[in-house]
């Protein structure tokens, strides 16, 4: 019985399967899960402080069900055209450290009287 | 020195022994559920996306450019994984070394593939004859899963008396279980089972039946919660199981958490089982682990077991050093030192040295 739904399940797999590739990526210019994974892992999760949790459905990575998603993916946008116009300028690059320093959301100075 | 390769006791001792291999310290570094890692909720096996990552940026002490883009993703839509483990121990009588059994401990086979929300895994265990299957719906940040697995409670190591997850060379006279019940011979049975995803706590509960004893069901439930704060990073669990037929009567309950702060951490926990063998049982586990730099990891451990708080004579203990070294993706070296010591023959059992070769894709 074990055999007979495995052998189903791998079948079923080849024939109705999506492709293993990414899903839902509208902004960032990356080709390959592991290129978005180091990207995530090593820029956006530490320069915010925060961890995949923050953005991401934990068993669907692709879901946008959570706002905090919708907003970075803004973010990113607003990063890349900043980008654009540091380039132009030939200045370094920005990234989400420039504002939020670690911080799930950037501090602000205190308001003046 | 006597060596003997194949031996059929021993050999059913140790090629049964895999049960979960997941490390759960990678989990709290990491802050995550084992999800984050691995296809399965319960951790252990297939890696993910960010499993593969953390395998080639975090694990490795160098990473080759041939393999840096390495996925798992054959077909375009399956992907397979697998782990295998060949271990060796030798014994010592006071500085002569003794006995020396080399043998393989692993040899599973993973295979993943998704259709819209549902993702199907399917697990064999070569050396075991042993299949393994789920078929989950992800949905509201959790999962329904069924198939053919394991129950999931606590750290999920293989029990709390083994290091390089071997058991040990030979039973105890008086002692024949050196751990709770998670034995790696029992075999995966139908199970169903619910999790949810809240913010950094996961919770999971499920019914397995005949896993310990035939025709009985289980209850079993996990929660986990992870705390991060700048560079620390903590983690608290607990896990309760009861055998639902009277007549088996098991209920185990169990308590873990585990910190760490730069390069390093310590996890820890402990279990109460009733019923088990006659009375109450306990077990617990500490391990202080640091990173002395990518790649190189150092441990100690300390096991305790007794079988029956009610008599003194039949409690282990292990204490443990090793070196755990990953030179390439893939590619996992341990080797390590252990001296049990037992209350029935108030004696230790001699200096253990273990190493074990871990490869996985």
């Amino acid at each position: 019985m074990k055999n007979i739904i495995i052998i189903v399940g791998l079948i079923s797999g080849f024939l109705f399967a999506q492709k293993s590739e990414l899903k839902n990526v509208k902004v960032l210019p990356y080709k390959t899960k592991r290129e978005l994974v180091k990207f995530m892992k090593s820029v956006v999760a530490p320069e915010l402080g925060v961890k995949c949790n923050f953005c991401h459905n934990m068993t669907d990575y692709s879901s946008d069900e959570k706002d905090h998603k919708k907003v970075a993916r803004q973010m990113m946008v607003m990063v890349q055209q900043s980008n654009k116009t540091m380039n132009d300028l030939n200045f370094h690059e920005i990234s989400c450290w420039v504002c939020h320093r670690g911080n799930e959301h950037p501090e602000h100075p205190p308001k003046k009287k | 020195m006597k060596i003997y390769i194949i031996n059929r006791p021993l050999l059913f001792i140790f090629l049964c022994s895999s049960f979960l291999w997941a490390i759960p310290r990678y989990a709290m570094e990491s802050g995550s559920s084992c999800i984050l890692c691995h296809i399965d909720p319960s951790g252990g096996g297939l890696r993910s996306d960010y499993g593969i990552a953390y395998g080639l940026d975090d694990l490795a002490q160098k990473t080759p450019e041939k393999v840096s883009g390495y996925s798992g993703i054959i077909l375009k839509h399956i992907q397979i994984g697998g782990d295998a483990r060949i271990q060796s121990i030798s014994k010592s009588e006071g500085d002569v070394p003794k006995d020396l059994a080399v043998f393989p401990m692993q040899a599973n086979i993973q295979l993943k593939t998704e259709v819209g929300k549902v993702t199907v895994l399917a697990q064999l265990a070569t050396l075991q004859s042993d299949l393994g299957f789920q078929f989950r719906i992800n949905e509201f940040n959790g999962y329904l899963k069924v198939g053919l697995g394991k129950p999931s409670i606590g750290l999920k190591l293989p029990d709390h008396t083994v290091f390089t997850r071997g058991g040990n060379i030979k039973l105890v006279s008086g002692s024949h279980r050196e751990g709770m019940p998670f034995r790696s011979t029992l075999k995966n049975v139908p199970l169903l089972e619910i999790g949810q995803y809240k913010g950094d706590t996961h919770y999971s509960l499920g019914l397995a039946k005949g896993y310990f004893f035939d025709k009985s069901e289980l209850f079993y439930f996990r929660l986990e919660h992870f705390i991060s704060k700048r560079s620390w990073n903590q983690m608290i669990g607990i896990s309760y199981l009861k055998e639902l037929s009277e007549a088996a009567g098991l209920q185990m309950f169990n308590v873990n958490g585990g910190i760490s702060h730069g390069n390093i951490s310590w996890m820890g926990e402990v279990t109460v089982a009733d019923n088990l063998v006659l009375g109450r049982s306990i077990a617990s586990y500490s391990e202080l682990t640091w990173r002395i730099k990518r790649g190189w990891n150092m441990s100690g451990r300390i096991d305790f077991f007794d079988e029956s708080i009610k008599h003194t004579e039949d409690a282990i203990r292990r204490t443990t050093f090793g070196l755990n070294y990953v030179p390439f993706p893939f590619v996992d070296i341990k080797f390590q030192i252990r001296s049990s010591y037992l209350s029935e023959s108030k004696s230790s059992k001699g200096i253990e040295i273990l190493s074990q070769l871990h490869f996985w894709f």
